[in-house]
């Protein structure tokens, strides 16, 4: 299984070819501008169909705490490792 | 050398704006060179690094694309090609300078699965 | 586990440093061992001892020598991308003829194959691009 990390805004070809990619069972973790994700868009949907989750420092720095999405759990830096330990293989997308 | 792994490069930048599809080239090389069972998948802007006729003698810039011929020297057979990236962007087999294999979104899915490492330029 | 972290963004015009670097000491406070740093493309410049930001910013290059010698970490710069950059060691420096050379404590100049190296012999490689 597979953990995903967008590192760009949804503006970026990274999250569509991702998502166009990524099996079922494979995590998505939004860090850097990937997070911007986490807000309502046109491709937030197809974004849940995974596990997801987002890097709370990057959201907190980018004043998005009170606007993402219920269903994307927030990680700090230890939950990121635990995540790469967790999944098979990381995929960057950057 | 204690195991041979799996190794996927993925390139997702056009060539000569940036160093991605150079210095991706070299380490798909290098995983060769160590043995490893390695592949290449080219996806998004990156499918412009196949493009036939490149010539950048004029921006002075090495062309890339005759690097690729060096894949097959170094026994490195698994070339894949996003065929939704190369539709989106007009291309077609014919414009590609090595020979790659067209591969749909659920095989791209289990070629990423079948990987032990995925590096990414 | 055994974590590698191959580091491809520049400081200042992409947060992967910032990334590599928190993602690096919340492994080690994890109890995971770092096989191997691998500064890549733009990621050399991490490795400049010359950089000089305001002292209200991080020192990236100095907050990674700190790191790297805290806990012994293997910190690896590519030799080609470091020379094509301008990152180098005094032996490099030298054999260039070049009157300075900038290449910051812990880390060291090599090859391409320590990259493959880390695959091979960590259990993940996490790639962190810009």
């Amino acid at each position: 299984m597979i953990l995903h990390t967008i590192n760009k805004s949804p503006q970026n070809p990274a999250l569509k070819t991702c998502l166009r990619v990524a099996a079922k069972d494979s995590a998505i973790l939004l860090i850097e501008d990937g997070v911007y994700a986490a807000l309502p868009g046109p491709d937030l949907e197809a974004l849940l169909q995974h596990k997801v989750y987002a890097l709370a420092p990057d959201i907190k720095a980018r004043g998005l705490l009170e606007k993402l999405s219920p269903q994307i759990t927030l990680v700090d830096y230890s939950g990121f490792v635990a995540l790469v330990e967790q999944y098979d293989t990381v995929q960057s997308w950057y | 050398m204690s195991e041979t792994k799996s190794f996927l490069v993925l390139n997702r930048h056009a060539p000569y704006a940036s160093n991605f599809a150079k210095e991706a080239l070299d380490v798909a090389l290098m995983s060769a060179v160590f043995n490893q069972k390695t592949s290449l998948l080219f996806m998004d802007d990156g499918v412009f690094q196949l493009v036939r006729s490149q010539d950048p003698s004029e921006i002075q810039h090495k062309n890339c694309s005759q690097t690729l011929p060096m894949l097959e020297m170094y026994e490195v057979r698994h070339i894949y090609v996003d065929e939704i990236s190369l539709n989106e962007r007009g291309l077609s087999e014919e414009d590609l300078v090595i020979p790659a294999q067209r591969v749909n979104a659920q095989e791209i899915s289990q070629l990423l699965t079948r990987q032990h490492v995925i590096l990414n330029f | 586990m055994k974590f590698s972290l191959a580091i491809y963004g520049a400081p200042c015009s992409s947060q992967a440093p910032d990334t590599a670097y928190y993602f690096a000491k919340a492994a080690l406070a994890s109890g995971h061992d770092i096989y191997r740093l691998f500064f890549y493309m733009d990621g050399v410049q991490n490795a400049s001892r010359l950089a000089t930001p305001p002292q209200d910013e991080q020192n990236i290059p100095a907050r990674w020598s700190e790191l790297i010698k805290a806990h012994n970490i293997d910190a690896v710069v590519c030799i080609a991308a470091a020379l094509r950059r301008g990152v180098l060691d005094k032996s490099e420096a030298d054999r260039y003829e070049k009157d300075a050379n900038n290449l910051a404590d812990g880390f060291n100049l090599s090859g391409l194959g320590q990259l493959i190296d880390a695959g091979i012999e960590s259990d993940r490689l996490i790639t962190f691009g810009c």
